[in-house]
Order: C-alpha cells, then structure tokens, then sequence
C-alpha cells in the first residue's frame, strides 16, 4: 500500500530549469525495449518450415497485425507502416503486461509514455496525409465544411493525442491502483491473482489493441 | 429444418468490427480530450496575461463546440452511405 503515488524520480538541473526523469518508466521501457528486440532475434534466427514456438509466436502477431494495415490502408501502403503498426502493438502490450511480474511496474503508468507513443503516432499520421494528399490539399481539408470551422478542427485533432494517450495511462494507472487497495484490503487472499489476470492481461490486451487500432485509423483517415 | 450456421465475424468485416468498436471507445474521449484541451489552454493563457477566466470562457466555448464536431464527424464517418459533406469529411 505503501508503494502508492511512490515515485522514483532523477532531477538535474540545467541552467536556471529542472528536468525531471521518472526513473521507473524508463528502466521499465528499456526493459520492454531489449526483451522485444530478443525475442524478434530468437524468433527470426532459425527461420523454419516447420516453426518453432517463438517463430510461431512471431509468425502470428506479425501476419495479423499486416492483415490489419492492409484492410485499413490498402496494399501499396501496408508494408510501409505495418512494422510500425506491429511495433507499437508490440510495445503497448508488453508495457501493460510487464506489471503482473513481482518488482517490476507498467511504464504506461506514467502519463509521458502513452503521451509520447501517441504524439509520434498523431506525427506519423500527418506526415503520412501531407505525404498522400500534398500539403495544399492537406490544409485545405481543415477549412471544411467552411473556413470559420478551422479552429474547432484543430482542436479536435489536438484532442486525439490527449485522448488516446489519457485513455491509455487512466486504465493502467487504475487498474494498479484497484489491485493494491483490493489487495490490501482483502489481505492478499484469493483475489489479487484473479484482479491481475483481469487488469494485467486482459484490460492490458484490450488497450494495446485499442491504442494501434486507433493508431492505424487516424493513418487511414489522413492517407485517404 | 436446417440451420445454417452464420458467421457473424467473418474475414471480411473484422477490420470494420474492430474499427468500429475502437472508434465507439474513443467518441467520449475525443469530446473530454478537447474540453479539457482547451481548458488547460485558456487557464495557461489566464495566468501568463493575468486575465481573470477570460480565456478559459473563450476556450471552454471553443472546446465544448470543437469536442461536439470531431465526435459528430466521427460518428458521421462511421456510418457507410452518410451524406457527403455533412460530417463526413476528416474523420
């Protein structure tokens, strides 16, 4: 219980400002980082007809997620962002299913993590439309249905990186919270491990796939 | 009689189950994403100039409006044979 709002922080001060590294969320990401980058090596070492578990494994989180990108964007550009897509998805997963292991804790939990996996999906995005349209048709596409609606429309595209990346950190960060008062409460008898099945890995699975899902609509929205 | 066993998912229409479903997750948000955007803006604004609620009204307003048309386009853009124009547009 004691762990709660506990965060380790490193301040260094540059100049007359701070900058503030929360030291958790960065080993814990770097963490998730180095285990995806070995489990693609062990996946892709031995490429068999006759796969092995983790080419399996690989085989099948890589063909879905391509199958994915295809039907939302179209052939021609499926290749170009589906290792994006399959990354992120990748990513998002392990970061909220590292936190069921004892010591270890979900960098999605820190707000900075799914605010900067959704800005670089929200760039990637726009960049994608002025790549696909030109940047004339790109700009004019906020001045629609008329001129005086610009404003709202980037708010609302504002909004998407704030939306997204609060959605993400609220269901992590209180899915934690629930199972340390539960947990506490109930003088981890029984239920902790069924709290965790719940919020670790299924809420867990539910929002990685909600945040790519939304990662490679906002794509389809900008190319088309 | 003979039922016929009918797939509800089926290879086809997954991307636009899940799309759906995503995007009916996200509508709420999108609208309290872009209040509380604006918010934050207009209360940043407020104390800089040293305006007292000037701002955060103006962008409250803007926020409540724009939150309202990115949930209305993207409801629009869900739905296959929307009017062109009305809404479906960005979203």
């Amino acid at each position: 219980m004691n762990e709660l709002g506990k965060i380790y922080q490193l301040i260094v001060p540059i100049g007359g400002y701070t900058m503030v590294f929360n030291l958790d969320a960065i080993i814990m990401a770097w963490l998730v980082i180095i285990i995806l980058i070995v489990f693609g090596f062990l996946a892709a070492r031995k490429k068999a007809l006759l796969p092995g578990p983790l080419q399996l494994m690989g085989e099948l989180v890589v063909s879905k997620l391509f199958q994915l990108t295809e039907d939302a964007l179209d052939e021609k550009l499926a290749p170009k962002y589906a290792p994006l897509i399959a990354a992120t998805f990748m990513f998002m997963l392990l970061c909220n299913w590292i936190g069921m292991i004892p010591h270890l804790s979900e960098p999605t939990k820190d707000l900075n993590t799914p605010l900067s996996m959704g800005l670089l999906g929200f760039v990637i995005a726009h960049h994608a439309g002025i790549k696909a349209k030109g940047f004339k048709k790109y700009a004019k596409a906020y001045f629609e249905p008329v001129f005086f609606m610009m404003p709202l429309n980037l708010i609302g595209e504002m909004a998407k990186i704030v939306s997204i990346s609060f959605r993400l950190f609220g269901n992590i960060m209180g899915g934690s919270i629930i199972i340390l008062v539960v947990s506490y409460l109930v003088y981890n008898i029984l239920l902790p491990p069924l709290l965790l099945a719940f919020f670790g890995l299924f809420v867990g699975a539910i929002q990685a796939f909600v945040f790519t899902m939304l990662t490679v609509v906002y794509i389809s929205v900008q190319v088309k | 009689m003979i039922l016929k066993k009918k797939k509800l998912i089926n290879k086809d229409n997954q991307y636009a189950y899940s799309e759906g479903l995503t995007m009916v997750m996200q509508i709420g948000l999108t609208m309290v994403g872009c209040i509380a955007f604006c918010f934050f803006i207009g209360f940043y604004l407020d104390r800089w100039l040293g305006t007292k609620g000037v701002f955060i009204t103006i962008f409250l307003i803007f926020g409540i409006f724009g939150g309202a048309n990115t949930a209305y386009r993207q409801i629009m853009g869900m739905i296959p044979n929307s009017k062109p124009g009305k809404g479906k547009t960005r979203d």
